[in-house]
């Protein structure tokens, strides 16, 4: 979830920001189901939580069954080194743009924690809309609703037209990778259905926003803690080693790189879903996207771990989103896959609780995750390699 | 002094009236702004389904453009077979019922399998897959929908029939190929479509259904693209209207799952 890290950011100066001229509506009429997942506890999880951030959100009984969401929900949240200013409102863009109305309440409500007023944060959400912001921001902003779509992804022009306004390539594969970790974000709150409530109620509510000033001190080492780099993160981990090495090394010079590499290892190695289950779902979001380099990655990860898939046999698979060699589990969850690179909310949820039917709750958690980390991936891979 | 005390009394009475009326009134206007705003929210959110964001937000920021851009898309053009014959001997209101439920039959089997209707023609749908957003899977959607048309007008004819109504008939033609997507139209009627062969030729190949006595027919293109579990029955090569070369075509009998 995102840290409040906005106080510097401006807003244009031909938008004054007057209270009676906020106008920007919530995604509360967006249609949204009750949650998918199963409420489990996961006491070795909560600890984690508390240890990482001094609490345990209430949506970790969703992820218990499977906790490298968990660990990726909370350690990709770290503070940047290049665009440190822009991560807040890129969380509450993106968010809004997938219309994922659990990531958009928390944003609010973690920048009011963090000291923002809610007219400056739809202010700025409005300028955002009608174009009236400063050109790096504004130029910024456009960068990562196109890897947040891919309809058409980002191209050379537009890291060009980034550099012109300040950007370097560091700070555009920061854009990326960030934009990343909030579609990563906004895929499972979604996918799952994690409950909005809370956050738009205490939004939205005159009386609860005064429990704002002793939110802000219970949550002040929470937000100071994800600021910083955590520590559990082995530094000595080869980037280029592991599932999708080509990526996590061409982000080598980011602070953040280990942790989606710690991350990729993670999803890998658990046990909810066969690793080749993991790989076919990487390679339909890929082809989804028309991410070329992710789907050949994706390829090799499961030629490796079955050789019954050829060449052939994967290219009718992914064309067709079946074959004699799936499992039913397969069988049932390439069509979904599908279905989170776009979407309307209440409609993937429809078909995440059909899917759910047909699964155990931990490997439907973990369909969700990596279906999220797959897009998040191709979509970086889309950002930093562009045509 | 009394007095002094209660002429400011009423003064502050006064005021505070005044400034809890004008409060109420701000916070009414303030409301229905939010309401408003909601609105068009949810209007924006409802033309993203006809146009892409993207052009829909270049609307709002800009007005409408003549943008457009080369995609590659499936187009499924339905007509209904017979209807003129029917509109001659049914009154005019239980035709537009008839007419009503048909295409919201229709559009549900098309949305459900990721296709957008981009056009009414009359009776007529033209619906395009993978012209709003990239879709690899587009041909398999297409023809999945066209099966779904199928069995909802099979469902829908026992309705009809139960009522004593007269039933309805469809042929449906798809092709794929490239064609040019953009706002077309004039200022006072506009709409997100597909202009180009491609679309000219799904309606002459709907055409065709009558002189095949067929339902959904493809052609090559589409064929090549799809699953091989569709069942499909090839038809002699047949010259249609305005196109060189005869048109391979292929009749559609089903899906088998288990093939």
């Amino acid at each position: 979830m995102p840290a409040g890290r906005l106080p510097g950011l401006q807003t244009s100066p031909q938008a004054p920001c007057t209270p009676e001229e906020i106008i920007v509506p919530s995604l509360e009429n967006v249609e949204w189901l009750p949650p998918i997942a199963d409420r489990t506890r996961n006491s070795e999880l909560e600890h984690y939580a508390k240890r990482e951030i001094g609490s345990t959100p209430q949506y970790t009984a969703f992820l218990a069954e499977c906790p490298w969401i968990m660990h990726a929900d909370l350690e990709f949240d770290i503070g940047g080194s290049h665009i440190v200013d822009l991560q807040d409102l890129i969380y509450l863009i993106v968010s809004r743009d997938n219309s994922c109305r659990f990531c958009h309440g928390a944003a609010h409500l973690f920048m009011r924690i963090a000291g923002m007023p809610e007219a400056q944060i739809d202010q700025l959400e409005e300028d955002v809309e009608t174009a009236r912001i400063e050109p790096r921001i504004g130029r910024a902003m456009d960068f990562v609703r196109k890897i947040s779509r891919s309809n058409p992804p980002p191209t050379r022009d537009d890291h060009v037209a980034l550099r012109d306004v300040g950007f370097d390539e560091a700070a555009i594969r920061e854009l990326a990778l960030f934009t990343g970790v909030v579609i990563f974000h906004n895929r499972f709150g979604t996918l799952l259905a994690l409950p909005p409530e809370a956050a738009e109620r205490v939004n939205r509510s005159r009386f609860e926003r005064l429990l704002h000033i002793p939110l802000r001190l219970l949550y002040r080492n929470t937000l100071a803690r994800l600021r910083v780099t955590p520590k559990d993160v082995d530094q000595s981990l080869p980037l280029k080693d592991g599932p999708f090495g080509f990526l996590t090394s061409a982000l080598s010079e980011l602070p953040h790189n280990r942790v989606l590499r710690k991350i990729l290892d993670e999803a890998w190695a658990s046990p909810n879903l066969p690793a080749r289950t993991k790989a076919l779902i990487f390679a339909v979001i890929a082809r989804g996207l028309g991410a070329d380099s992710c789907e050949r990655e994706a390829r090799n990860l499961l030629a490796a771990e079955d050789p019954a898939f050829s060449e052939g046999v994967v290219d009718e698979l992914i064309a067709n989103l079946a074959s004699p060699l799936l499992s039913g589990e397969e069988a049932s969850i390439l069509p979904y896959v599908r279905e989170t690179i776009r979407y309307r909310p209440g409609v993937v949820q429809r078909r995440g609780q059909a899917l759910r039917d047909s699964l155990s709750n931990a490997a439907f958690l973990e369909t969700v995750g990596t279906a999220a980390l797959a897009n998040m991936v191709c979509r970086i891979a889309l950002a930093i390699e562009p045509r | 002094m009394l007095l002094l005390a209660a002429v400011s009394l009423l003064m502050g009475l006064g005021f505070g009236f005044a400034w809890w009326r004008g409060r109420a009134q701000l916070v009414r206007v303030r409301t229905a702004l939010r309401a408003k705003a909601g609105d068009l929210e949810s209007l924006q959110l409802a033309f993203s389904r006809f146009a892409p964001e993207e052009i829909v937000e270049r609307i709002i920021a800009s007005g409408v453009s003549s943008q457009s851009e080369r995609k590659q898309a499936t187009v499924l053009f339905a007509d209904l077979v017979g209807f003129t014959t029917i509109s001659e001997h049914v009154e005019p209101d239980v035709l537009v019922r008839i007419l009503n439920g048909y295409f919201e039959r229709m559009s549900g089997a098309i949305t459900e399998h990721r296709g957008h209707i981009s056009t009414l023609i009359g009776d007529g749908i033209l619906a395009l897959f993978g012209a709003l957003e990239p879709n690899p899977w587009q041909g398999n959607d297409a023809v999945h929908a066209a099966l779904a048309m199928r069995g909802e007008l099979a469902a829908y004819n026992r309705e009809l029939d139960a009522e004593g109504l007269p039933t309805l008939s469809v042929g449906i033609g798809l092709h794929s190929g490239s064609g040019v997507s953009g706002l077309v139209g004039s200022r006072e009627l506009m709409q997100f479509t597909l202009v180009g062969r491609v679309v000219n030729l799904a309606a002459r190949v709907q055409d065709l259904t009558r002189q095949f006595e067929v339902d959904i027919l493809l052609t090559r293109a589409v064929q090549q693209e799809i699953d091989k579990r569709f069942v499909l029955r090839e038809l002699p090569p047949t010259r249609v209207r305005g196109i060189e070369e005869p048109v391979q075509i292929f009749a559609v009998e089903g899906f088998a799952e288990n093939r």
